[in-house]
């Protein structure tokens, strides 16, 4: 029996509906969400980090426990001893500029793998129709992918960070790191947050690109390290360093040696080629300008690549 | 206002490729099949409805509003792509639920909705599953409890039937029907049109982007009475039967494939339908099979652009 369809006029949508929903919240806790659900990426990528936060707090804490014991020592012997652990420990300002060093990388690879599929995905599946049929602007849908970019970035570089300079404050007698270096503190937060904006915005831009998250992961790590080769041959075959400024990461490297008044440890491989030492090789100006169009750029691409998404199954 | 949608002078194309070319057409409140063979513009069109295209020309009013990028429109539409769609890792129900949070529901509302518009489309017992484990149907079931679950008054379902096993297939088009009777109006695309003739009587054909044909079944298939058809048969006895079938009016022509087989050509199908029973009776020619090589959508419309 064929069914009957009815011929009243429409009515009226009558339930309710917030006005402004919180899309980007919505949109980042669910990428989060779907990030932590797959456990073993999440025990690989997490656990360095972790682990890298753990051995960081330890020094601090070990520093700040020998300066209290040299000062308390008696014995000659103690005190050199007691002196000697301390400098190879280094002070804190020096152990959490290590830190975000190693930890860069780290999150570098957290940051590719998630973020990569974060538009691939939508891309690859559709699910931008979905998302496009409800009350959901290009710019909206982007600061919810966003946030989770940058949630994903702040929990292997920021936060572990963060745990450091607590541990500092805690170690540190009558709350000495608090009082007299507590600029660490605001310099890392600086840093952390350029590293995770610039990186977050570009990893976004090369998601949105792809349909594939391995080509998205791909095409990331190209960008970081093979131009870092690319702009260290130029630098040799030139003799400028200048060419230096094409490296996301020796950019990032020139801001943290300027922000913390101290030389990298693992001094760069382009700084050794070019005898330079530790000193920096362009106007740190340069670098902030180099970050500041790289993340231009990638927000063109991000706004480009998402309004075709609105357009384009 | 008794026009859900109203489409004037409609264009869309993509650089060189046309999607739709100067489709005006009325849709009524209930159902309405939009028919097509793939390519015909169908999604395009629909794309259209749901505001996410913008047509290169014309006008296009869906409840009485400009669709494209109105996100007022919302509330009104629902919205299930022939496109997966589907995050591997999420649960049906919390797909669902989270397209519902992102409609502006709140926590408790988009809970209760989902978990509604899931046992609607009978995936109650699968929805705390991850969309991985979900077949092509519980995918497409899916897919529809995200249309129908913030109630809107218009869905637009775009293949909706593709990928659905028989039971699964039924269970979905009395769920149509309830909608409708219900007072919803829904636009169902498919390129089968047994399908959407199961469902309503009221069809909007489509081919190349234009539009080829509106109105009920019966009255385009008044279109197609003068059409020849051909019947391909397959029986033991081939040749009798041809012997047979040659000598009805209404034959044109037999041609006997081989022993066993022949296509016959005819202007009145009905009409061999009904004589071929007794046929099969008198001859018993041990008839095995018939099939109606060009019953299907796509020879209506080659009929129809000829």
């Amino acid at each position: 029996m064929k069914a009957t369809t009815h011929t009243e006029i429409y009515r009226r949508y009558g339930g309710e509906l917030r006005s402004r929903p919180a899309v980007e919240r919505i949109l980042g806790w669910a990428g989060l969400r779907m990030a932590f659900r797959r456990k073993l990426p999440a025990l690989i990528l997490f656990t360095p980090s972790a682990i890298t936060a753990l051995v960081g707090c330890v020094m601090v804490h070990l520093r700040f426990m020998l300066a209290e014991r040299t000062a308390e020592a008696e014995g000659r012997a103690a005190t050199l001893a007691a002196r000697g652990i301390q400098e190879l420990l280094g002070d804190t300002a020096e152990n959490i500029h290590r830190f975000i060093q190693t930890e860069q990388f780290f999150a570098l690879l957290t940051l590719a793998w998630y973020g990569s599929h974060l538009i691939a995905e939508d891309r690859r599946l559709s699910a931008n129709l979905l998302y496009f049929a409800r009350p959901i602007t290009p710019l909206r849908y982007i600061l919810g992918k966003w946030l989770t970019a940058l949630a994903l970035g702040g929990l292997t570089l920021m936060v572990p960070a963060l745990m450091i300079c607590w541990q500092a404050a805690f170690s540190s007698p009558d709350w000495i790191f608090l009082k007299e270096s507590s600029w660490v503190i605001w310099r890392t937060i600086g840093f952390c947050a350029l590293w995770i904006v610039v990186m977050s915005s570009l990893v976004l831009a090369i998601s949105s690109a792809f349909q594939r998250k391995g080509l998205a992961l791909m095409c990331t790590f190209a960008l970081v390290f093979l131009v870092q080769g690319i702009s260290l041959v130029i630098v040799q075959v030139t003799g400028n360093p200048n060419y230096g400024l094409l490296s996301l990461i020796e950019n990032f490297q020139a801001i943290s040696e300027w922000l913390f008044h101290k030389p990298n440890i693992g001094t760069s491989i382009l700084r050794q080629a070019q005898g330079l030492g530790h000193q920096p090789a362009w106007n740190i100006e340069g670098s902030f300008w180099t970050l500041g169009l790289i993340t231009f750029l990638s927000w063109v691409v991000l706004w480009r690549n998402v309004k075709r998404m609105e357009v384009i199954a | 206002m008794n026009a859900l949608i109203e489409a004037h002078n409609l264009g869309k194309w993509y650089g060189e490729v046309i999607g739709l070319s100067d489709l005006s057409v009325n849709f009524a409140p209930g159902i309405t099949g939009l028919l097509g063979p793939n390519g015909a513009g169908k999604s395009t069109f629909m794309r259209i409805i749901v505001g996410e295209l913008k047509p290169s020309r014309g006008e296009l009013k869906v409840l009485d509003m400009t669709p494209f990028a109105n996100r007022k429109l919302y509330p009104y539409l629902g919205f299930a792509p022939q496109q997966d769609a589907l995050y591997e890792s999420m649960t049906g129900y919390g797909f669902v639920r989270h397209l519902l949070r992102l409609g502006g529901f709140t926590r408790s509302d988009a809970s209760a909705r989902a978990k509604r518009a899931m046992e609607q489309v009978g995936l109650q017992d699968a929805m705390n599953r991850p969309c991985k484990g979900y077949s092509k149907g519980m995918r497409q079931r899916t897919r529809l409890a995200q249309a129908i679950a913030h109630d809107p008054e218009l869905l637009v379902l775009d293949e909706p039937l593709t990928g659905l096993d028989p039971v699964a297939r039924r269970q979905i088009m009395e769920l149509f029907r309830s909608l409708a009777e219900a007072g919803k109006s829904l636009i169902v695309s498919s390129h089968v049109l047994h399908e959407v003739q199961s469902l309503t009587d009221s069809i909007v054909l489509l081919h190349r982007g234009r539009l080829l044909a509106q109105g009920t079944v019966g009255d385009i298939r008044s279109l197609l009475s003068s059409h020849p058809r051909e019947v391909a048969l397959s029986a033991r006895k081939a040749r009798e039967l041809a012997v047979a079938l040659v000598a009805r009016p209404h034959v044109q022509r037999v041609e006997l494939v081989d022993d066993e087989n022949l296509v016959v050509r005819t202007r009145q199908l009905d009409a061999l339908y009904e004589e071929l029973p007794g046929m099969v009776q008198n001859l018993q020619p041990g008839l095995r099979s018939m099939k109606s090589s060009d019953a299907n959508l796509e020879s209506v419309f080659d009929f129809l652009v000829q």
